[in-house]
């Protein structure tokens, strides 16, 4: 598979739209409209940070309709591995950057004949794009979002003011929860349910459908997890015949592009599967991090998704 | 000829209660009867919230109506017709909701025409059971005047609304119900291969 293409874009607007959340808007340097894409779509950013480019995954909020400019929300994350404060301190209007084309892993299903859309804290930018996509449909649906505060409801506050009674905001802060039983039950044939926030809110939304007895297939989320900072390992690599090493705060899939390597990706959060490579020879454990591999897989040691996971072990060899 | 491994058509198995479901709809035609009963007394064991639509239309004169209504699990319909099957399925679907598994069991049309009412109500895969029983009739639908032939058990039907002579195809399609079927001596009228029964 072929490195990722990249669009050149320049950041036209900064908004800070809540006290963590800033949003950015993304043209073409040189005007052309951008690709076409659809509701739950996202980009990977490639910022130029100082020892490396950062290279991180973000949901597109504006409409399918207008391609003139790209609208992404970043959440500012200070214990991570740099690309969020990147966008904060360093990106401002005029700024270049360079965007991997438009991926969808979150799309809406086109059968459906309800939409619950559940949301916590930035989890709310992929829904932001989709209900464009809803409006110009007869599907019904809804939003359920939770937040941490009324400072933090901004983008949920907007949508409430277009989308009226759909929307149900719930604010932490005031003692607010939803209460996924209810926000499941009795609902019609044909419902799909979709929900991006924190892992703990995916896996109880989950776990109350089935509960309900929902079926997997009308089940979505969306979850892009940052690679975790780990031991430092070494991998040689089959293919190209080069020994690489990867120290603690790069990902595996970080390491071999620095070693000059090209190797497929395209969610960099351990979803869409992209980067899967065969394990030759792991003589320790490999520390599965994605939400792709079946578990199946995970517990055979062949296979590794090395934009999020790691080895821990003396000896890894990959078929790359 | 045209014998292939179709890949349109459903994936028919051998009906499995399915504990994760909440609300449970049966279907069936003649001898497809037997296998309902059979999956809802398995489905009985754990959830009380059953629903059989049931028609008595049979090729074998297979009839479970009695059997069913007897066995008093859950709640039991039983049409005259296959239209009125498929209309009482249609209705029970409106009023499920999220957490419903539909079982059905008899021939391929009528595995079709449940799975045409399923589709419309966004029921996947996952929440779906064909049983096939009974004949391997095909359901023809006329590609030219787009009329239906029902019971179709050759491999040629002279379609009986236009009267072309058609050559049933393998390809299926889940949309119709129906096989395609294609008229066969448009270039030379007349020119006919022997007709076969293949599909009993």
């Amino acid at each position: 598979m072929r490195q990722a293409e990249t669009i050149p874009v320049k950041v036209t607007r900064v908004e800070q739209l809540t006290p963590l959340i800033k949003e950015f808007r993304l043209s073409r340097r040189n005007g052309d409209l951008l690709p076409a894409f659809s509701g739950g779509c996202h980009v990977v950013v490639v910022m130029p940070g100082a020892k490396r480019a950062i290279r991180n995954p973000y949901s597109l909020m504006s409409s399918p309709y207008e391609l003139d400019t790209y609208r992404i929300a970043v959440r500012r994350m200070e214990q991570s591995r740099g690309g969020s404060v990147f966008m904060h301190d360093q990106v401002k209007p005029g700024t270049e950057l360079d965007i991997a084309y438009p991926v969808n892993l979150f799309p809406l299903s086109k059968f459906a004949r309800q939409h619950i859309l559940i949301a916590g804290g930035v989890g709310i930018t992929p829904f932001v794009g989709m209900i464009h996509d809803l409006h110009h449909g007869a599907v019904p649906f809804e939003l359920h979002y939770a937040v941490a505060g009324r400072e933090h409801a901004t983008i949920g506050e907007k949508l409430k003011r277009e989308d009226g009674d759909v929307v149900n905001i719930y604010d932490a802060s005031a003692g607010e929860r939803m209460n996924f039983t209810k926000i499941l039950s009795d609902r019609p044939l044909g419902t799909h349910v979709y929900t991006c926030g924190p892992a703990g809110m995916i896996e109880e939304v989950a776990e109350t459908a089935r509960y309900l007895g929902w079926a997997d297939s009308h089940i979505h989320w969306e979850q892009f997890s940052a690679p975790p900072v780990g031991e430092p390992f070494d991998v040689y690599l089959a293919h190209s015949k080069i020994e690489v090493h990867v120290p603690a705060e790069l990902s595996l899939l970080e390491a071999i592009e620095v070693a000059g390597v090209n190797a497929p990706y395209q969610c960099r959060g351990g979803v869409c599967g992209t980067c899967e490579t065969d394990v030759i020879e792991c003589d320790g454990e490999i520390l599965h991090n994605d939400h792709y591999l079946s578990h199946e897989d995970k517990i055979s040691g062949k296979k590794i998704m090395p934009c999020i996971s790691r080895a821990r072990c003396r000896r890894l060899v990959l078929d790359r | 000829m045209l014998i292939t491994e179709i890949k349109s058509k459903p994936i028919y198995t051998t009906l499995k209660p399915d504990v994760r479901g909440r609300f449970h709809v049966l279907t069936g035609q003649g001898s497809g009867g037997d296998a309902l009963l059979s999956v809802a007394s398995q489905i009985w064991e754990f959830a009380p919230h059953l629903h059989i639509v049931y028609s008595t239309v049979s090729e074998s004169g297979e009839n479970h109506a009695r059997a069913l209504q007897d066995s008093k699990l859950g709640k039991v319909e039983i049409h005259a017709t296959i239209t009125g099957a498929i209309a009482g399925l249609e209705r029970t679907l409106a009023g499920c909701v999220m957490g419903t598994r539909l079982y059905v069991a008899g021939s391929e049309s009528f595995i079709g025409s449940a799975l045409q009412v399923a589709n419309a109500y966004n029921l996947s895969a996952d929440e779906v059971q064909c049983q096939h029983v009974g004949t391997s009739a095909r359901r023809v639908y006329c590609i030219h005047c787009r009329g239906y032939n029902e019971n179709v058990t050759t491999n040629m039907v002279q379609c009986r609304r236009c009267g072309r002579q058609l050559l049933v195809r393998d390809h299926y399609s889940k949309r119709l119900a129906s096989y395609m079927g294609l008229m066969i001596d448009a270039e030379v009228p007349g020119d006919l291969p022997p007709v076969e029964e293949l599909y009993r």
